[in-house]
């Protein structure tokens, strides 16, 4: 480690070795990294839970989720162990098959989103003058404007909206504040000098911004990402539950906008209502978690004092 | 105008009449600070030139313009006297980066904390085309830690940016700087950042490429004494304007200019004992958005007479090896 | 001039032989993540009135933790774990939280290199020193500003621009600014840390050499820090040489300068140029300092000295001795009368 050795017969000693913790399963190192914190671990934990309820839907809960199964508002029993809707439909197979939408549309969407703010807030940061002049003045437009209310006259304007139309609609409406934070992200590293000796080393733009400006804001994409997602997923849902989803598709969002529409409170049929909305907190708290999480490993100031 | 004269030699590197204006406050404001006025510099192969200065006089910018990382209001860059800033195309600047590289003050930051030793090394020998293949290219690499001392070679080149101590970090910045075979290194600070105790082994190593590579060093410093004794020939900087020109040692113990003077007297040097010649001084440095057309040092400068207020003063030659722009020496 | 406000409870140390602060066997630790490092191992030394006593060594040899010790503004993950550092009888480590509070300003202020920094952008300068002043005595807020004017003029200041913004004033004035509060309450103990590291030479050199003329008026002590050994000898009457953590020599500064014991202090006093003397050529330290968590055995600087005597120096800790007139250094090279511990 000392550059030169010094010229003396006395062995260096108490050179530190740093121990690493032997690697039983081989996991990808930004996995490893997010699954030491214990908040990002349980998030992470809800969440895979999550998606593979998505992925097996069809097995956990073989069935049409709309067909008629059952009488109107029967309480949960072991044939339907979240009871059922109002159309006699089974709960559980709603809320099994409903993940699938919430969780494509939020992470569909999310990621819609970021790439929007990497694409427009990134360009600003980076190119500077004019264009960041002009971006800037969208972005700004754009955080001023109220989000949900727009949501709300553009899907009601669009009529009986596909998922399609939501994320796009959801897209375009909340892309500003991410790209925000990107620009001046970018702005900051732009002007770093490893960015400086990068362009004298003679690289390119396009490998600038990929290879030396975007690995360094990892931890601010993710999280970025992250929150999107929780905000379209959020979303999403309260779209549907004021009717202005597709109120024949498949959603947590739509489930609630039946139990609704049909006065389960009124009711009592608690069950209607209460596992979609649980599980939208449930894969919101899990994202929280692991946006925490990401905080607290890209922050050391935030780490616990051990 | 002409800056340091080596009659002898041709400069390999030029700037003249370089000039920087920057426009600050956005759009709509009419600020501007005029960060660099009219600099001369040359340099040569195999010496070291100083350009000495306080924060803020401008020296960081006539070394960026020199890099070409900013583009200079007015003025020309002759690269073995050919205008390099006419060409602006891809092509031109890459050739004029494979001459001419550059070393930043901070080692902290100018390498990019996600990439190894290996990458930095890599990246501009395979841009530059200096490496065809993974063996020819673990050859160089091999070679240009060996240079810089960081050894085992295989080693240090994979490690990250955060495992290495400052010096070391610096002396990974200069073989960057090296892949390339470059014909100048600007060294922009390169040891203020560092700890005493390892700045000279720093300083000592660019004086040995400068002798065996025959390198041209444009060394910025706001430290005169280390300019003694790395550099050959010392600019000094103030407020945007290059007062003053002279081979090192000339500089250090006979300045001619107040500024030069002030300067000198004002640093701390144990070895001159407690009795530092005292040089009365009112005033600080100007603001560089209100710079009239005077020399900037006639607010503070003891000898100023009426017209220093006026017009900054030309360029007087002193000798083949030293000139100031100063109205006592007309 | 300036008035000296009557303190009662305290008395000047006006016995010149007698240290005005005494750090005794202060011990620091940094607890971290891979384990405790001891930043500070051992260190004694006293200041005496009106004295500048300098710190130097390399980043993170522990001065600017002492520096932070002595003014109690270690917070964690350092911890003081032993030792006394006694100001006037009172061991500044046991005072409670109010204790301290009368303590700093009136009996020890404090000018870091981030202060000029510090002061606040919406208070007039002015208005930040009376604070200061009214904070600690019963001063009216008449007296308080004509003080706070007088102050201003003491360090170089113009006292109209009492009524001044920091934003308005330039670096030097908002650092001296910065000493005018310090000042304010005419401390007996000024612990300045790189004070005027983020300024030009030759403001540097006016606020330095109005620093003294402030000591020499006042009779205050300074511990001074900074990386910048020219000025530290320049400006100082006796310097500890810190490595790794330890004090390996205490001497006059000429002496360090001129006549140092301590293979690490010949090496360090030979790794700046000069502009003045001989030009010649520099080798600095080679190697790094240790890691403090498993630092070397016996002398922490045998593996960068290239005097080391084999199986002494890696062996054996040497301890501070006294090598000459108030010089004092540890090293198995010099003396071996052992006066410390």
């Amino acid at each position: 480690m000392a550059q030169n050795k010094p010229t003396t017969l006395v062995p260096a000693v108490g050179r530190a070795v740093p121990l690493r913790p032997a690697v039983r399963i081989p996991l990808p190192g930004w996995l490893r990294t997010i699954l030491s914190n214990r908040k990002a671990a349980v998030g992470m934990a809800i969440l895979t839970f999550f998606v593979l309820v998505a992925v097996f839907a069809p097995v956990i809960a073989p069935g049409q989720p709309n067909k008629m199964v059952g009488r109107p508002h029967e309480a949960p029993s072991a044939a339907h162990p979240f009871g059922t809707s109002r159309q006699g439909q089974d709960i559980f197979t709603q809320v099994v098959h409903g993940s699938r939408s919430s969780l494509v549309v939020g992470f569909g969407t999310g990621t819609f989103i970021i790439m929007l703010c990497i694409l427009i807030g990134v360009t600003a940061g980076y190119v500077g003058g004019l264009v960041d002049e002009i971006l800037s003045l969208f972005m700004n437009v754009f955080l001023i404007l109220p989000g949900l209310p727009l949501i709300i006259v553009v899907a009601g304007w669009v009529q009986q909206p596909g998922p399609l139309t939501v994320m796009l609609v959801l897209g375009f409406t909340s892309w500003a504040y991410g790209a925000r934070v990107l620009r001046s992200q970018t702005l900051i590293l732009r002007n770093s000098d490893f960015v400086a000796a990068a362009r004298i080393s003679g690289e390119p733009w396009w490998r600038i911004i990929l290879f030396e400006i975007l690995p360094n804001m990892t931890s601010l994409v993710a999280s970025s990402w992250i929150g999107a997602v929780i905000f379209v997923i959020l979303t999403e849902a309260t779209l549907s539950f004021v009717g202005l989803g597709n109120p024949n598709a498949v959603s947590w969002g739509v489930t609630l906008f039946w139990a609704q529409n049909n006065q389960a409170l009124l009711t009592g049929a608690w069950w209607t209502f209460v596992p979609p909305g649980l599980c939208i907190a449930l894969v919101g708290f899990s994202l929280t978690l692991i946006n925490y999480g990401i905080d607290e490993i890209t922050n050391p100031r935030l780490q616990g004092d051990k | 105008m002409v800056s340091n004269l080596r009659p002898k030699q041709e400069p390999i590197l030029e700037a003249q009449n370089l000039t920087m204006h920057f426009h600050t406050g956005g759009a709509f404001s009419r600020k501007t600070v005029k960060a660099v006025q009219g600099a001369n510099v040359r340099l040569y192969p195999g010496r070291v030139t100083a350009l000495v200065g306080e924060s803020g006089s401008g020296k960081s910018t006539i070394i960026r313009m020199l890099a070409r990382l900013y583009s200079p209001t007015g003025g020309k860059v002759l690269f073995k006297g050919k205008d390099v800033l006419e060409d602006k195309s891809r092509g031109a600047m890459l050739n004029y980066r494979s001459k001419v590289q550059m070393i930043f003050q901070d080692p902290f930051s100018s390498l990019n904390p996600v990439h190894k030793v290996r990458y930095h090394l890599e990246r501009p020998l395979r841009i530059h085309g200096k490496a065809r293949n993974r063996a020819a290219l673990n050859d160089q690499i091999d070679v240009l830690l060996r240079r810089v001392s960081l050894t085992p070679t295989d080693e240090f080149a994979n490690k990250y940016p955060h495992q290495l101590s400052g010096g070391q970090r610096q002396r990974v910045a200069i073989a960057r700087a090296l892949a390339v075979q470059p014909e100048v290194i600007l060294a922009d600070e390169p040891v203020s950042m560092l700890d005493v105790s390892i700045r000279m082994g720093v300083l000592n190593l660019m004086a040995v490429l400068r002798d065996e590579q025959n390198i041209a060093f444009l060394y910025v410093t706001h430290d005169i004494a280390s300019a003694r004794y790395f550099a050959d020939d010392t600019l000094v900087m103030y407020a945007g304007y290059i007062v003053e020109g002279a081979s090192s040692e000339e500089l250090i113990q006979d300045p001619k200019h107040p500024y030069t003077q002030l300067l000198l007297s004002a640093v701390p040097d144990p070895a001159r004992g407690l009795k530092t010649a005292e040089m009365e001084v009112v005033g600080e440095i100007p603001s560089l958005t209100s710079l009239g057309a005077g020399c900037p040092f006639a607010n503070r400068c003891p000898k100023v007479m009426e017209r220093c207020k006026q017009v900054m003063p030309a360029v007087t030659e002193l000798s083949p090896t030293r000139w100031v722009r100063c109205y006592l020496y007309e | 001039m300036l008035s000296v406000m009557p303190k009662p409870e305290v008395k000047r140390a006006v016995n010149p032989d007698e240290p005005l602060l005494s750090v005794q066997d202060l011990e620091v630790e940094y607890h971290t993540r891979r384990g405790k490092v001891r930043a500070v191992d051992h260190v004694s030394f006293d200041i005496y009135p009106n004295e500048v006593f300098g710190l130097a060594g390399e980043s993170g040899c522990g001065k600017s933790t002492i520096a932070h010790a002595v003014t109690r503004i270690l917070h964690p993950p350092a911890y003081i774990v032993g030792g006394k550092i006694m100001m006037q009888g009172i061991d500044i480590l046991q005072m409670n939280d109010d204790n301290l509070r009368g303590f700093r300003w009136e009996h020890m202020s404090i000018v870091f290199q981030s202060a000029m920094n510090a002061l606040n952008p919406v208070i007039t300068v002015g208005a930040q020193i009376m604070d200061a002043i009214q904070a600690h005595t019963d001063m009216s807020k008449k007296d308080a500003r004509a003080r706070a004017k007088e102050l201003l003029n003491t360090v170089g200041i113009d006292p109209e621009r009492v009524d001044s913004y920091p934003h308005q004033l330039s670096g030097g004035m908002r650092q001296r600014a910065v000493i005018a509060i310090a000042l304010a309450l005419n401390p007996e103990l000024i612990i300045m840390d790189e004070p005027t590291t983020a300024l030009d030479v030759v403001v540097q050199k006016q606020i330095m050499k109005e620093i003294r003329q402030l000591k020499d008026q006042f009779g205050f002590s300074i511990l001074f820090i900074t990386h910048d050994l020219s000025l530290l000898v320049e400006f100082s009457d006796r310097i500890g040489i810190m490595y790794a953590g330890e004090l390996v020599e205490v001497a006059p500064s000429r002496q360090i300068f001129t006549n140092p014991q301590h293979p690490y202090t010949y090496k360090l006093m030979n790794s700046f140029p000069t502009v003045s003397g001989p030009r010649q050529k520099l080798v600095g330290i080679p190697g790094s300092p240790p890691d403090l968590i498993t630092p070397p055995t016996g002398c922490r600087f045998h593996p960068r000295c290239d005097v080391a005597i084999a199986g002494r120096c890696q062996e054996v800790m040497p301890r501070l001795a006294k090598v000459g007139d108030r010089h004092y250094a540890a090293c198995h090279l010099v003396d071996e009368k052992v006066i410390h511990g």
